[in-house]
């Protein structure tokens, strides 16, 4: 009942339009008030500790090298490799921005970071080209959600802070996935190139291709610098976080020169801005799920799970239809918060691989973000196109079916999530 | 005046961001060194704390929050504008709620005191509640907003 109360005070906050994570907070509080006698006092504690978190602290720094990215020609440049690269296959500018996708995802690990610098310098080239609106931002939206599956990940980074489970393991798990889902966003868009005829560049000489990787060498060296740091453990995951900024800085300012300190300002605001935006996000809904924990929820969850089947790969398929659900209408970082404990609880009853069955729940969490009424990636895609979301979804279907046929096929080959990690033993 | 306030608020933010970066770097810095520093993970954090608090309080005048917009095309006017003061009184409840208790739990803390630097943990805490009132501060400024709007409106 407590439970049902919750919830149903949660999606009413939503829907009358108030900020995520103040509904999140105040549907808190409503229940706490209305059905329990659990001081209020209580509520602050769980709040700070969320925020006072080392490990929690790698999200503003991902978040600053992504700003720093965008605006200091580190993203532009890679754009342009991308494009001299694949540029002359049909659907062209597509397939370039599903890779510029994917190798910003090695160095930012937030799927709206990851969206918005994409999705600003090539959206609009798109549109230019001729590829309609709601395609451009679609496919922009899908391959922004690689963001946070190639590592490095914030979804990990909360995955492992809620669980113990290594960050730098969970952050290994996601890599086949998230390239397996470039290369399935790849072929989707080839073949959606061919059904509306889009456009192909002319193709760039081997010397304009040479040229445009030593212009964008620097800039694929973040990621490796980035992720072999954390497997090969000369740093943390927050560690590496911070050097992706002192990286990005050095890189855009000494190098591209491109970046000057009066930029910085501009940067800092907008990293501020989406910092705070998933930071209060997080420790609200560390109150929400605090008070299913109280509820005995994960285990009420696991017990109907288990009378529902016990056939393992079912239940798999059951936790997939589910958090795709929860991710239509809860924002991915609050879903993340919420749900991992109860989920965890049920891999452990039914003993499944840990870091299996991280890298389905995270992959299917940041997929949430793609689907509507509550897809952030969306908007935020749908703002830069200037498209409607209700007509941008008949283009969605294609690219979103990809993403679950790479969620299904990780969910029944374990290898493809479990091998990376198990190099590190 | 308000525009000074909101420059103040928003030169604190990406000074303390600043800030935060650099510890950062000295921390790993120092640590490659041989000397790595103690005081400084615990600063960091802390920093941290304040920064999320005042950001968010920010980020509601900014209107950076997410928000999920069912309601503007569906409904006349009126409608949406009334939905939209219930939301911004509402929220002021949830705000009395981190003031209120947020002082009551900050100045229990007194005696307690930062593992590291011994601090008391009051100064952490007090984070919440200042972050409240100037998130109640920028709720009544965006309320205020909605009645002017409603005035030229009419």
């Amino acid at each position: 009942m407590t439970i049902l109360i919750l919830f149903l005070a949660l999606f009413a906050l939503i829907f009358l339009g108030m900020p995520v994570a103040f509904a999140i907070g105040l549907s808190s509080i409503f229940t706490l008030i209305v059905m329990t006698d659990v001081p209020l006092t209580l509520i602050i504690p769980r709040l700070l500790n969320t925020v006072d978190s080392s490990t929690f602290l790698a999200i503003p720094f991902f978040m600053l090298a992504g700003a720093i990215m965008e605006y200091g020609g580190i993203s532009k440049r890679l754009v342009n490799f991308a494009s001299s690269l694949l540029g002359h296959i049909k659907g062209g500018i597509g397939h370039a921005t599903v890779f510029t996708s994917m190798t910003f995802a090695g160095i930012s690990g937030s799927a709206s970071a990851d969206t918005s610098a994409v999705g600003s310098v090539l959206i609009p080239s798109m549109v230019k080209k001729g590829y309609p609106r709601g395609y451009a931002a679609s496919l922009t939206a899908c391959a922004g959600a690689i963001g946070p599956i190639i590592p490095p990940s914030i979804i990990m980074i909360i995955y492992g802070s809620l669980t113990g489970l290594s960050i730098s393991k969970l952050f290994l798990a996601g890599a086949i996935p998230g390239i397996l889902m470039g290369i399935g966003l790849i072929i989707m868009n080839y073949i959606g190139a061919v059904k509306y005829n889009l456009p192909k560049e002319e193709r760039a000489s081997f010397k304009q291709l040479g040229r445009s990787f030593i212009e964008a060498f620097w800039a694929l060296l973040a990621p490796v610098i980035i992720i072999g740091g954390i497997i090969f453990g000369y740093f943390t995951a927050t560690e590496a976080s911070v050097i992706a900024v002192a990286y990005s800085v050095l890189v855009s300012m000494f190098i591209y020169r491109e970046l000057k300190i009066s930029d910085l300002k501009v940067i800092l605001l907008k990293a501020t801005h989406t910092t705070v935006m998933v930071m209060f996000i997080a420790a609200a809904a560390s109150t929400f799920g605090w008070i299913l924990a109280n509820e005995q929820f994960p285990i009420q969850a696991a017990q109907w799970l288990q009378d529902f089947t016990s056939n393992p790969y079912l239940i798999l398929l059951l936790i997939i239809i589910l958090l795709l659900l929860v991710g239509c209408v809860i924002e991915t970082i609050a879903a993340s918060i919420i749900f991992i404990p109860v989920l965890a609880a049920i891999a452990t009853v039914y003993g499944f691989d840990p870091f299996h069955f991280a890298t389905i729940v995270a992959i299917t969490l940041v997929v949430g973000g793609v689907t509507p009424p509550v897809g952030v990636l969306l908007f935020i895609t749908n703002g830069i196109a200037e498209a409607k979301i209700k007509d941008s979804i008949r283009y969605l279907w294609p690219f979103f079916f990809v993403t679950i046929a790479v969620i299904l096929l990780v969910a029944y080959i374990p290898a493809l999530s479990t091998y990376l990690p198990s190099l590190l033993d | 005046m308000e525009r000074r306030f909101n420059t103040f608020i928003q030169y604190l933010l990406i000074i303390t961001f600043s800030v935060i970066v650099l510890l950062a770097l000295l921390q790993i810095g120092s640590r490659y060194v041989g000397q790595p520093l103690r005081w400084s993970d615990e600063a960091i954090r802390y920093l941290f704390v304040w920064f999320i608090f005042i950001g968010t309080a920010y980020a509601i005048r900014e209107k950076k929050h997410i928000v999920v917009d069912f309601i503007s095309d569906r409904f006349s006017r009126t409608v949406v504008w009334f939905t939209q003061l219930t939301v911004y009184v509402l929220m002021c409840v949830f705000i009395w709620v981190l003031i209120y208790y947020g002082f009551d739990v900050a100045t229990t803390m007194k005696v307690q005191l930062s593992p590291l630097n011994r601090i008391p943990m009051t100064y952490v805490f007090l984070a919440i509640p200042v972050g409240g009132v100037l998130m109640l501060f920028y709720t009544i400024l965006n309320i205020i907003d909605l009645f002017k709007e409603r005035r030229v409106s009419q």
